[in-house]
């Protein structure tokens, strides 16, 4: 008996019609929406993953400056920076009043565009940041900006945590 | 018996290979995604748990300036081993060896004296370095302790006394990114 036998019309049970093109139609709908879904709850934990990462290196650097302020001889405020805004040139020097200083949060490895994997690691810079000290009634704080690169939205965060009053 | 129905013979050959690579390309997939997710979760965790072990260090560093009886910084650990341990001195500006004691002696009765000394070695040609924590008692003679924190990418000198501030600084290359960290300290009868 031939299975594929050439046939005008398909008589027989409905085992023997194959697949209705409603059929192909909604199993290639099931499989579409299930890929999406994973790949949107991939994107989701790609996006929560970096916002806990970054929010972990703003609390750690707001804690580095909280020390550096607290720590500081008194003669370093005041001082004029010999490169003023970029926080890895001024290592060591605390912040004045009102001064502002920027960097970045994030560092991710350079990808290669060509795809020659070189033997001397690069990095890029990515989520810059705004550290200002303020001052309030109560005395100064640190404040630390940054906005959180989500796949489809940005949000801005701030977080401050608030120094020691100097002896 | 010629009319066998179509439900008694069973599935032919193609109905088989059919069935069987449609199971084999959904099972392939299903395995491939599973193996992404799982490399992807590695990737992240080994960067997280580097992350998470170097910020420990850094806390390490701060408590063990912040509470040192006195501290000095060696441009190497060939200078350190040169001084005594009495003869603690104004160090050096910058280098790669932060020795800090810590006396805790009680009222009328001689304490335990431990040194806590942080070495950086570093890699070569280009690869990354280590720091090497060791906790010498000094006084009870108890051995040492000795932890070690690799994957460090340190171009200038590790510990500094920048602008008078007791510092370190250093970065790592975890699987995602780089990460900068940066210890500010003083200790308390410096203060």
């Amino acid at each position: 008996m031939f299975l594929f036998h050439k046939s005008p019309k398909i008589q027989g049970p409905r085992w023997q019609a194959g697949f209705s093109l409603i059929e192909v139609l909604a199993s290639a709908a099931v499989l579409s929406l299930a890929t999406l879904g994973i790949t949107s709850t991939w994107r989701l934990a790609d996006d929560k993953a970096l916002a806990a990462r970054l929010d972990d290196r703003a609390m750690r650097i707001l804690a580095e400056y909280a020390e550096l302020q607290n720590f500081a001889p008194k003669y370093l405020f005041g001082q004029p920076n010999s490169s003023p805004g970029a926080d890895f040139e001024n290592q060591g020097l605390p912040l004045n009043t009102g001064e502002t200083r920027s960097g970045f949060l994030y560092h991710p490895r350079h990808v290669d565009p060509i795809g020659l994997n070189s033997a001397a690691t690069s990095f890029d810079d990515a989520v810059p940041y705004r550290l200002t000290v303020i001052s309030d009634g109560q005395g100064q704080l640190v404040r630390l900006t940054y906005e959180l690169p989500l796949s489809n939205a940005k949000a801005t965060v701030v977080k401050q945590i608030r120094l020691n009053p100097r002896q | 018996m010629e009319s066998i129905s179509r439900r008694q013979r069973g599935f032919t050959l193609v109905e088989l290979l059919a069935a069987i690579v449609s199971m084999v390309v959904v099972l392939g997939a299903a395995t491939g995604l599973a193996v992404a997710a799982i490399a992807r979760q590695k990737v992240a965790f080994d960067a997280s748990r580097l992350e998470a072990n170097h910020g420990e260090l850094a806390n390490t560093i701060s408590n063990a300036i912040k509470t040192a009886d006195c501290f000095q910084i060696f441009e190497s650990v060939n200078s350190a081993y040169m001084s005594q341990v009495s003869s603690y001195g104004a160090g050096a500006p910058s280098g790669d060896y932060l020795s800090c004691q810590h006396n805790f002696s009680l009222s009328n009765q001689p304490g335990e004296i431990i040194e806590q000394d942080f070495e950086f070695v570093r890699g070569m040609a280009g690869a990354s370095g280590a720091l090497v924590q060791r906790i010498r008692f000094l006084s009870t003679g108890r051995p040492e302790i000795r932890r070690e924190f690799p994957g460090i990418i340190s171009t200038g000198p590790f510990f500094s006394m920048k602008n008078g501030i007791p510092q370190a600084h250093w970065s790592i290359a975890t699987t995602l990114d780089r990460v900068d960290f940066n210890v500010y300290a003083m200790p308390l009868s410096m203060r």
